[in-house]
């Protein structure tokens, strides 16, 4: 029996630079953790299920392969779902065990960036991973999202550093903004705050770029903050290092997000010799995103929402994404690698790959646990800004010898060859 | 060279092929080629499995020594340029092995890691079928090897600590200098350094690289990339090196005349002389192949001076304070006459290169073009009617900007084969590679001749991989990943270099708040 212990470990769950966690543990089980976010600590610290189950009752974990093979097999709309809290590997296997049966795939938490993923193929973008921002710049805009709080690493105050971190970094802050876990947080006390009305980012960000740009405004719009804004656009014109950190939720929920998205990309892409270089990243829910995106991406050549039913993949928002298959009806089977969040409508039958089983909804069909990856060290696992996370040794003693995700996906491509 | 991990291999007799093995000498004689438990040996037992090679000519399994294939730079890419997902330019990671293997390539390095994103790096290499691969790292554009290159440091052994050490912590095969001090200008808004301080840099970098003994130097991007008139920029630093190893990579796209775009013409000649003259360098060229690509490069300034050229989209990353990665979509076009000498001048560099061990065929996939284009540049070499008639129909102003016209060699079988195989091996320092001989690793590639060398070389007839049959006639059999190749360890540095350069990536790291790996 493994005696009771402490590691101190990254934790992956937020996605964002995270203080270590110090986690105390008996056997297998995470009793404790201190430091790291409230976020990682609550999913370092949450209940893991451990047997397989299969209609609410305990079974082997062969026969609810059996099982999962069997409704794959039958299934006529497919659709793999989840992937963020999952290593990259995973997200590989995924795409591979879709192809395989027509299904489709999507990252949950995938349609907040949407936009910014139309953006940037549209027009491009210049953007910055979270340590060059930290290391550089001078200015950093938080958009209706504010990670300080819950993240201090990220822009820590008096920092010494080589280079030299700027010294009076200003920070510009268009509220309300909340954290991960949706608490509102108030700016702090030197923050320029533009008190932009909801829904009208878009208008505020055509001003701002109008405002750098000495460019002359054709219709007042009263609804706008004007003199926070030429505050704002005055604060940009005159750094060097522009960071823009926006809450990519602004844009999934509106028939402007697009035209948001784009007006972020275009900030950065104007940048005119001698003005500032300016990056921009929107910031999504926490959680492997980017890592999933990534293992999509190299295994399908898209980062979400993908059909596989012609033959080859094929990125569709609109017909491949979560919204569609899980609340529109369009799937008739879900392969998930967590359960399904409350906001969720899909009644349909799960399959579900992961280390609980304690979902919003009716219980999956099929239940088949996993080892956790993120607390054993498994695997690749990248920032929101597609930075990996250091790999590290095996963090949990393992008293329970449980398979990986990549396991139970290689049975069931193997169980699905060999049915086909 | 180290390889991290084993995989199951195979044992098998190879029969009655026509060998070619330019390493040893061997031009096609028909014999066998034996392999045992992954390695090629002088014989086996007649019970040993047999794979009939009649009529077929054999080979040595293809190197290519700089590609883009994996890592944060292709990520961006396939961002940037969704509507190219699954093309030549951007393959999924499986259709990178699938075609290299089913062209009769075993092994492949990505040519441009940054620091930061060595384990995601890892981990999609990991996934690769078939071939080996490895990577260089990108540096000289971060403050741990600036600061071990100020002119106070103690004598390069502070950078070749750097460079020892950052290899060793990502896992990676060699360093990678993408025009050295300009990101970090650039990025700053600040000017490139001047050419004398580049060569400076260079310079040291290379003399470090070479103290470690490095089983490849140096790789470099040489500053100016892509600019008018760069070629005196190249002359000029080639010479820096002074007598340390380095190796020149696409050479065709630092190799221009003109003051202007209007003026734009291939100097390539003068490079390849130049190159011709240095035998502690090597080079790859870059070729540059008519067709729409997907440029991506840790030369952020280069990659803005495209985007501002050719008006295409642009996505750019700043990487934590150490490096960059630009992508802008492009379109080589024969009826351009930029693109047109642009092309003309990867040709006169190979067919100018006096010693085809000296230099490799690349693309710079995806720059330059795909690497799916191999095998038409290598009939282009061997066939000079067949690049003529290209060359006709190409912008009417070429001949007058390029020297292709009246260059007649036509490479041989042989140097095909050393261009694509052999040389690369040896300028990686893969000794077990690109050759037949005893001890080599058993990647092998099966022929069938056709009337041209584009057909012969299209598609392997078989690969074999560590004597498994890896890929058949275009579809792949055995799909297993291939190894890592790594850094060897270095010979031992004074202690205090070490600590420096620890306390140089510790204070980089608490600048940019990345993770230390904690256990």
């Amino acid at each position: 029996m493994t005696p009771p212990g402490a590691l101190l470990v990254s934790l992956p769950f937020c996605g964002l630079p995270c203080p270590p966690a110090r986690l105390t543990f008996e056997r297998d089980r995470v009793t404790g953790a201190e430091g790291a976010c409230s976020f990682c600590r609550q999913e370092a610290t949450a209940p893991r299920a451990t047997q397989a189950r299969i209609a609410g009752k305990d079974a082997s974990i062969d026969a609810a392969l059996d099982r999962a093979s069997e409704l794959l097999s039958q299934s006529r709309r497919p659709f793999v779902y989840g992937l963020a809290a999952s290593p990259v590997g995973t997200a590989r296997l995924a795409a591979r065990l879709a192809a395989r049966i027509d299904a489709a795939v999507d990252v949950e938490g995938g349609d907040l960036l949407e936009p910014e993923l139309g953006a940037i193929a549209a027009t491009g973008q210049v953007t910055s991973t979270f340590g060059e921002m930290r290391a550089s710049a001078d200015l950093v805009v938080l958009w209706r999202i504010d990670p300080r709080a819950t993240h201090p690493d990220l822009f820590p105050r008096g920092m010494k550093a080589d280079p030299p971190a700027p010294a009076a970094r200003r920070f510009v802050v268009v509220p309300p903004v909340s954290d991960h876990s949706g608490v509102s947080i108030a700016p702090e006390a030197h923050d320029l705050v533009v008190p932009i009305p909801r829904g009208r980012d878009l208008q505020a960000l055509q001003r701002l770029r109008g405002l750098l740009h000495r460019a002359p405004t054709r219709t007042r719009d009263a609804s706008l903050p004007v003199k926070e804004l030429q505050a704002a656009a005055e604060a940009v014109a005159s750094a060097r290092r522009v960071a823009i950190l926006w809450g990519g939720g602004i844009a999934a929920d509106t028939p402007e997000g697009s035209a948001i998205a784009a007006g972020f990309a275009l900030l950065t892409l104007d940048a005119r010799p001698g003005g500032p270089r300016i990056a921009a990243k929107a910031l999504g829910p926490a959680g492997n995103v980017a890592g999933a995106m990534a293992g999509l991406l190299a295994a399908t050549g898209f980062p979400r929402a993908i059909g596989f039913a012609a033959g080859r993949p094929r990125h569709d928002p609109d017909r491949f994404g979560a919204a569609r298959l899980l609340d529109g009806g369009g799937a008739d089977l879900v392969l998930a690698f967590e359960p399904l969040g409350p906001d969720r409508t899909f009644a349909g039958p799960t399959i579900l790959i992961g280390s609980r089983h304690a979902g919003h909804g009716p219980e999956a069909e099929v239940f088949l646990p996993v080892a956790p990856a993120a607390l054993l060290g498994d695997g690749v696992w990248l920032r929101a800004d597609g930075v990996p996370l250091p790999r590290r040794p095996a963090a949990l003693p393992s008293a329970v010898a449980l398979p990986s995700e990549a396991d139970i996906l290689a049975v069931l491509l193997d169980r699905l060859r060999a049915a086909a | 060279m180290t390889r991290k991990e084993d995989v199951p291999v195979g044992t098998i007799r190879i029969r009655n092929g026509s060998v070619w093995d330019p390493r040893h000498g061997r031009r096609g004689d028909v014999s066998d080629v034996c392999i045992e438990n992954g390695r090629v040996i002088a014989s086996l037992p007649a019970t040993a499995p047999v794979f009939d090679a009649t009529g077929l000519v054999v080979v040595p399994g293809g190197v290519d020594l700089h590609s883009h294939i994996a890592g944060g730079a292709v990520r961006a890419a396939r961002l940037l340029c969704p509507e190219a997902a699954g093309s030549l330019c951007l393959p999924t990671i499986d259709e990178v092995g699938r075609r290299y293997a089913a062209m009769g390539y075993t092994t492949v390095f990505d040519a441009a890691i940054a620091p930061a994103f060595a384990a995601a790096a890892h981990d999609e290499l990991e996934a690769l079928p078939i071939l080996d691969s490895g990577f260089f790292l990108l540096m000289g554009n971060d403050p741990v090897t600036l600061a071990a290159c100020r002119p106070d440091e103690d004598a390069g052994t502070d950078l070749e600590a750097a460079i020892a050490g950052l290899l060793e912590a990502a896992g990676a095969y060699a360093p990678k200098l993408v025009n050295p001090g300009g990101v970090e200008a650039w990025k700053r808004g600040a000017e490139e350094p001047s050419i004398e301080a580049a060569g400076d840099l260079l310079s040291r970098f290379a003399r470090a690289a070479t103290a470690l003994r490095l089983p490849h130097p140096l790789h470099v991007h040489l500053p100016r990339l892509g600019l008018p008139g760069n070629a005196a920029t190249t002359m000029t630093l080639l010479e820096r090196f002074g007598g340390a190893r380095a190796h020149v990579t696409h050479a065709q796209f630092h190799a221009y005349g003109g003051r202007t775009a209007a003026g734009f013409r291939s100097r390539a000649p003068e490079i390849a002389s130049a190159l011709n003259r240095l035998p502690h360098l090597t080079a790859d060229v870059g070729q540059v192949v008519f067709g729409p690509v997907v440029t991506l490069s840790a030369d952020g300034p280069a990659q803005e001076r495209l985007h501002r050229a050719n008006h295409r989209k642009w996505l750019h990353l700043d990487v934590e304070a150490e490096s960059a990665c630009g992508v802008v979509p492009h379109d080589f076009r024969a009826s351009n006459l930029v693109s047109a000498v642009q092309w003309a001048a990867g040709l006169e560099l190979m067919l100018l290169a006096k010693d085809p061990w000296r230099i490799a065929l690349t693309t710079d996939h995806p720059n330059g073009g795909p690497f799916a284009a191999y095998p038409s540049i290598l009939r282009m070499l061997a066939d000079r009617a067949y690049r003529e008639e290209i060359l006709r129909r190409a912008h009417p102003g070429l001949p007058g900007r390029s020297h292709l016209a009246g260059i007649g060699r036509e490479y041989s079988f042989e140097e095909l084969l050393i261009v694509t195989r052999s040389a690369p091996a040896r300028i990686l320092g893969l000794e077990r590679k690109g050759h037949l001989g005893p001890g080599a690793d058993g990647d092998v590639a099966l022929y069938r001749l056709a009337p041209d060398i584009e057909t012969t070389f299209s598609q392997a007839v078989a690969t074999f991989k560590d004597g498994r049959l890896a890929a058949r006639e275009g579809e792949l059999v055995d799909a297993r990943p291939g190894r890592r190749l790594v850094a060897p360890q270095v010979p031992p540095l004074p202690e205090a270099a070490r600590q420096r350069f620890l306390e140089r990536a510790e204070a980089l790291r608490a600048s940019t708040g990345a993770a230390e790996a904690t256990c």
